[in-house]
C-alpha cells in the first residue's frame, strides 16, 4: 500500500499537519528580523546556515485567533521555495494513507484523518506560499 | 614512446578534429596553441615530433611561425593545415621550412599520409 | 569522417566568428577605408569556411567561399564598397548564421543569392578569365613524368613540394612547363622535371610517390612535352593581427567562483567579529593576514566578471540599421563609452532593457525625415547610447532628438485610465506625469505594434533595473527629444552600501544612490505646508522618516537624527534615521517568492554578524513617500 508520513502539531490546541516530505527541519521559535509593508502573516525573515528563510506565522496565514505564543519553527521547501512555519507543540510523526481524503478541500486545507477520535487537519502547502 | 604532436589553429574546432585523428593513430598530442606566437613558445617548450600548423590566425600567422620555429629548429617537421585558397600561403610555408600540407575539408587518411611522410624525411 | 560529435563545438564557435565578421562589415560601412575590418571579415570568412567544410557543411562553405572571393577583391581595390555591397554582406552573413543554426533556408532563396555573389564577382576585373597563352618547353634526357591526382587540392602549393623535395635531392635540371608555370598550377595533370645523369631513379621515384595527391611517376626518355595552361590560382595577402589570448568560461562558473568569494567575504566578517570579542592578538593578526587575501581574491573574481560594455552594445547597431530601414527613417546611431566595464551577468540582463529602449526611439522618438524637415529639423536623427562612469555607478543613456513626448496627452491617458483625478492633475509636476509611462500597461498607443509592443515595455525596463539595484529615469522634451536614464551599480552581487538603524531595526542602503549624509539636530527640522523638511544649502529638502514608511515604532522624538540625502528623477530627498552603522560592502540576494513585490525593499543580505537585512528600494521609497 501506499504509504506516507506526515508531522503532526498543534496551533491553539487543534491538530494539524504537513507530509514530511516537504519538511527540512524542526527547531524552536527564534526571534526573527520583520518584513516592514508585508503581510500581517509574515512573521519574518532568518538565516539559516546562510540561506534567508522567510517565517510564516501558520495561525495568522489560517486566521486563527492567537492566544498562545508558538514555541517551534518547522522549515520546508515546497516548489524549490524554502520557508518557515511558527507553530505550536510538535506531537509527533504519523503514517497514512496516501490517499485519505485529500480530495478534501477548505482554504488551506487539503485534506484530514482521525486519530484516536481527533481530526488532523494535511495542509496545502502550496496555497500557503502563494499570496492572496 | 608515441610521438609527441603540437596543434596549432585558432579554431578550437579544428585542433579537436586533428587530435582526434592522431590520437586514434596512437600520437600523443602534447600541445595546442591558437595563435603564432603561442605556436612558437610552445615549439621551445615542448619540443615535439611533428606540429600542424594553421596558416590564417591573429597574432602571428602560421608563415612566421614556420619562419621562428625554422630559424631555431631546422629539422622541426611541420604540417601546414590550409583552408581553400592559401595556395601562395602555402608555397610560401613550406619555403619557410614547412615540410607538407593538407588542405581542409581533409580526409583522416590524408593527414596521416603526409604525417608519415614527413615523419619519415631526415 | 563521423563529424557529429563536433557539431556543438562548430556551432559556437562559428557563431563567434559571425558575430565578428557582422561587426567588421558594419564598422567598414562606417569607415570605409579601414584595412583592419577587411582583414578581420576575410579572417572570419576563411575560418568559417574552413571549419563549415570540415564539416561537410556544402552550403556555407560555398557562401564563405564566395564572400570571402569578394572582400578579397575589396581589399585589393578592385570593388569599391557601396551601400548594397555591405547589404549583400550582411545577408550573406545572415544565411551562414541561419545555416549554422540549422534554420530553414529556402534553397532557391540561397540559389539566386549566390547567384549574385558570382555577379558581382564577375563584374570585377578580376574574374576576367586568367589568358591561356600557348607556351612550349621541352625537356630532354633523364625525364620523370609526375603525374597528379584527378582531385588536386591546392595543384601550385603540391606542385612546389614535390619540385622542392626534387631540388633537395641536389639531382634537379630543369623541367616542362617552366618553373614559374608549374609554381604557378599552370599544368593540367602532370608535369615533367629532367634529372641530372647520374640520379638513382628508383629511389626519386619512391620518394615522389610518397607525397600525397601523386597519382603516378613515370620515367621518360627523351620525349617533347607540350603543355596547355589553365586554372588560376588566387593569393591572399598576410592579414593583419588580432589578439585572441583568451580561453572560454562559462559563465555559470564564473557565477559560482562569485558566489563562493562572496560567502567568503562575509565569513571573513562573522570571524572577524569572533576574533575582536576574544581579543585574541594572535588570532587577530592571522585573520588580518587572510583578509587581505580574500580581498585580493574577490577583487580578482570581480575584475574577470566586468567586460567592456560594447560586448553588448555592437549588437544594436546592426539592429537599428535595419529597423530604421524599414521603418524609412535616417537615423546616426552614436555609441559612446564602449570601453567601459560592468559585471557581465549584469551587462547581460541589460541587453534586452537597452534594445527595447532603442527601439522605442527608433519607432516612436525619432520621425520621418519629411517630419523633421517640416518641424526645422535636420534630416537625419541621431540615436546615442551612452555608458558613462559615475562615482559608485554607472550611467547608461539612451538619447533620442526625436518628437519627445507629450506630456499633455499622457496626462489625459493617465486621466482616462483612473491614474490620477483631474483634481489631482493640475499640480503635477512634468516629472511625475512623465513617470506614468513606467506604469505597468501603460501606453499612448492605442494598438501595440510589431516592433515595440511586443516583449519589455518600459514598466518591465524599470523592474529590471529596480531589481538589481538601480534606477531608471525618464526626461523629455517635447518636439526636442526624450533622454532614458540607466543608473546601475558597478557590479551586481556585491554592493557597496551603507548600514543604518532605526530603532531597533537595521536597512541596506546602496551607495549607488547616495548623496551624501548628515547628522542635524531636531531643531533643524522645518515644517512647510504640513511637509517636514529641512535646508542644505540654501535648497529646501523634503525630509522623508523611514519609520513612517516602514510603520517602525518610534517611542518618542529624539534629540538628533541623521539623514542619507538621496536623488531620485532629479529629486534631492532626506531619508530621516536614527543612526549610520557602518558602510559596508554587501552580497545581493534578490526577494523571491512570497517577499517579492514589497514596496521599499529591493533585496536582502546577512550581515557580518550573520543577521539577515533588507536592501531599501530608493526609488520605490520616494515613490511611496509622493503617494502620502
Amino acid at each position: 500500500m501506499d504509504l506516507n508520513q506526515i508531522i503532526v502539531f498543534e496551533l491553539e490546541n487543534k491538530l494539524y499537519s504537513i507530509e514530511i516530505n516537504y519538511v527540512m527541519d524542526v527547531y524552536e521559535y527564534m526571534e526573527s528580523i520583520r518584513v516592514p509593508n508585508s503581510e500581517d502573516y509574515i512573521e519574518g525573515i532568518i538565516n539559516l546556515r546562510g540561506n534567508v528563510i522567510t517565517l510564516i506565522n501558520l495561525k495568522k496565514r489560517l486566521k486563527i485567533d492567537r492566544n498562545k505564543k508558538e514555541k517551534n519553527v518547522i522549515i520546508c521547501e515546497f516548489n524549490k521555495e524554502k520557508f518557515g512555519l511558527t507553530v505550536d507543540e510538535i506531537i509527533g510523526i504519523e503514517n497514512i494513507d496516501k490517499t485519505v481524503n485529500t480530495d478534501y478541500d477548505s482554504g488551506f486545507v487539503k485534506g484530514f484523518i482521525e486519530r484516536d477520535n481527533r481530526e488532523i487537519m494535511i495542509i496545502d502547502l502550496g496555497r500557503i506560499i502563494t499570496k492572496t | 614512446m608515441a610521438t609527441s604532436v603540437l596543434i596549432v589553429d585558432d579554431a578550437i574546432f579544428m585542433r579537436r578534429m586533428i587530435a582526434d585523428i592522431l590520437k586514434k593513430e596512437g600520437f600523443e598530442i602534447v600541445g595546442e596553441a591558437g595563435t603564432g606566437a603561442q605556436a612558437v613558445e610552445k615549439y621551445r617548450d615542448l619540443q615535439p615530433d611533428l606540429v600542424t600548423m594553421d596558416i590564417i590566425m591573429p597574432d602571428m600567422s602560421g608563415i612566421d611561425a614556420v619562419k621562428e620555429i625554422a630559424k631555431e629548429f631546422p629539422n622541426a617537421k611541420i604540417l601546414m593545415v590550409s583552408a581553400m585558397g592559401q595556395q601562395s600561403l602555402v608555397v610560401e610555408a613550406i619555403q619557410a621550412g614547412a615540410k607538407d600540407f593538407v588542405v581542409k575539408p581533409f580526409q583522416p587518411s590524408r593527414v596521416l599520409e603526409s604525417v608519415k611522410r614527413i615523419l619519415s624525411m631526415n | 569522417m563521423n563529424t557529429s560529435k563536433y557539431e556543438k563545438l562548430f556551432i559556437s564557435e562559428a557563431i563567434d566568428y559571425i558575430e565578428q565578421i557582422s561587426d567588421s562589415i558594419l564598422e567598414l560601412e562606417r569607415e570605409p577605408n579601414n584595412i583592419e575590418s577587411v582583414n578581420s571579415i576575410f579572417r572570419g570568412l576563411h575560418t568559417i569556411k574552413g571549419m563549415a567544410a570540415s564539416m561537410g557543411y556544402g552550403d556555407i562553405t560555398q557562401i564563405a567561399h564566395q564572400l570571402e572571393d569578394i572582400i578579397d577583391l575589396v581589399k585589393n581595390g578592385k570593388i569599391k564598397l557601396y551601400k548594397e555591397l555591405i547589404d549583400i554582406l550582411l545577408k550573406g552573413n545572415d544565411y551562414m548564421e541561419m545555416l549554422v543554426q540549422k534554420k530553414p533556408v529556402d534553397p532557391d532563396i540561397l540559389r539566386s543569392f549566390r547567384s549574385v555573389l558570382k555577379s558581382i564577382e564577375a563584374g570585377s576585373e578580376k574574374s576576367i578569365e586568367s589568358k591561356t597563352s600557348e607556351l612550349v618547353k621541352t625537356v630532354t634526357g633523364n625525364v620523370l613524368d609526375i603525374i597528379f591526382e584527378d582531385d588536386v587540392v591546392l595543384k601550385a602549393a603540391r606542385a612546389f613540394v614535390v619540385m622542392k623535395a626534387i631540388q633537395d635531392t641536389g639531382y634537379y635540371n630543369d623541367c616542362a612547363p617552366s618553373y614559374n608555370d608549374i609554381l604557378e598550377g599552370k599544368f593540367e595533370k602532370n608535369f615533367k622535371v629532367e634529372l641530372k645523369d647520374n640520379a638513382p631513379i628508383q629511389d626519386l621515384i619512391k620518394q615522389i610517390k610518397s607525397i600525397p595527391e601523386i597519382k603516378d611517376v613515370k620515367h621518360l626518355a627523351e620525349k617533347q612535352i607540350k603543355n596547355k595552361i589553365e586554372d588560376k590560382s588566387y593569393d591572399i595577402d598576410e592579414s593583419g593581427i588580432k589578439v585572441k589570448n583568451d580561453i572560454r568560461v562559462s559563465l555559470d562558473r564564473l557565477d559560482n567562483l562569485q558566489n563562493f568569494a562572496s560567502e567568503l567575504v562575509i565569513a571573513r566578517g562573522r570571524l572577524q567579529q569572533l576574533a575582536y570579542g576574544l581579543q585574541d592578538n594572535e588570532l587577530i593578526n592571522s585573520l588580518n593576514n587572510t583578509s587581505k587575501i580574500i580581498a585580493n581574491i574577490q577583487d580578482e573574481v570581480m575584475k574577470i566578471r566586468m567586460v567592456p560594455v560594447w560586448q553588448v552594445f555592437d549588437r544594436y547597431p546592426r539592429y537599428i540599421r535595419d529597423l530604421s530601414n524599414n521603418l524609412k527613417k535616417n537615423i546616426n546611431f552614436e555609441i559612446k563609452g564602449r570601453s567601459i566595464e560592468l559585471d557581465r551577468s549584469l551587462l547581460n540582463t541589460l541587453a534586452d532593457p537597452l534594445l527595447h529602449l532603442l527601439k522605442n526611439s527608433v519607432d516612436h522618438g525619432i520621425e520621418l525625415p519629411e517630419e523633421r524637415l517640416s518641424a526645422n529639423k535636420s534630416e537625419q536623427g541621431t540615436l546615442i547610447l551612452e555608458a558613462k562612469r559615475l562615482k559608485n555607478a554607472i550611467m547608461i543613456s539612451v538619447t533620442d532628438d526625436g518628437k519627445g513626448i507629450d506630456e499633455n496627452r499622457i496626462l489625459i491617458m493617465a486621466i482616462k485610465k483612473g491614474l490620477v483625478t483631474e483634481e489631482q492633475a493640475k499640480n503635477m509636476s512634468k516629472q511625475e506625469i512623465l513617470n506614468f509611462i513606467t506604469y505597468s500597461g501603460f501606453s499612448t498607443r492605442e494598438k501595440a505594434n510589431d516592433i515595440s509592443g511586443r516583449g519589455v515595455g518600459v514598466d518591465a525596463v524599470k523592474n529590471i533595473l529596480k531589481k538589481i539595484g538601480g534606477s531608471f529615469e525618464i526626461h523629455s522634451e517635447y518636439g526636442k527629444g526624450t533622454t532614458f536614464n540607466l543608473k546601475v551599480p558597478l557590479t551586481l552581487a556585491i554592493i557597496k552600501s551603507l548600514n543604518i538603524r532605526v530603532e531597533k531595526e537595521r536597512y541596506i542602503i546602496p551607495l549607488t544612490h547616495i548623496n551624501e549624509t548628515i547628522d542635524i539636530p531636531t531643531t533643524e527640522i522645518q515644517n512647510i505646508m504640513g511637509r517636514e523638511v529641512f535646508v542644505l544649502r540654501e535648497d529646501v529638502i523634503p525630509i522623508i522618516r523611514l519609520s513612517d514608511l516602514f510603520n517602525i515604532d518610534t517611542n518618542k522624538e529624539k534629540a538628533k537624527y541623521s539623514l542619507v540625502i538621496v536623488n531620485v528623477e532629479d529629486n534631492d530627498f532626506a531619508l530621516l534615521i536614527d543612526e549610520f552603522i557602518e558602510q559596508t560592502e554587501i552580497v545581493v540576494k534578490s526577494l523571491k517568492g512570497i517577499l517579492s513585490d514589497i514596496k521599499g525593499l529591493a533585496g536582502i543580505t546577512i550581515l557580518n554578524d550573520g543577521m539577515p537585512s533588507f536592501i531599501i528600494d530608493v526609488p520605490g521609497i520616494f515613490e511611496m513617500a509622493k503617494v502620502r
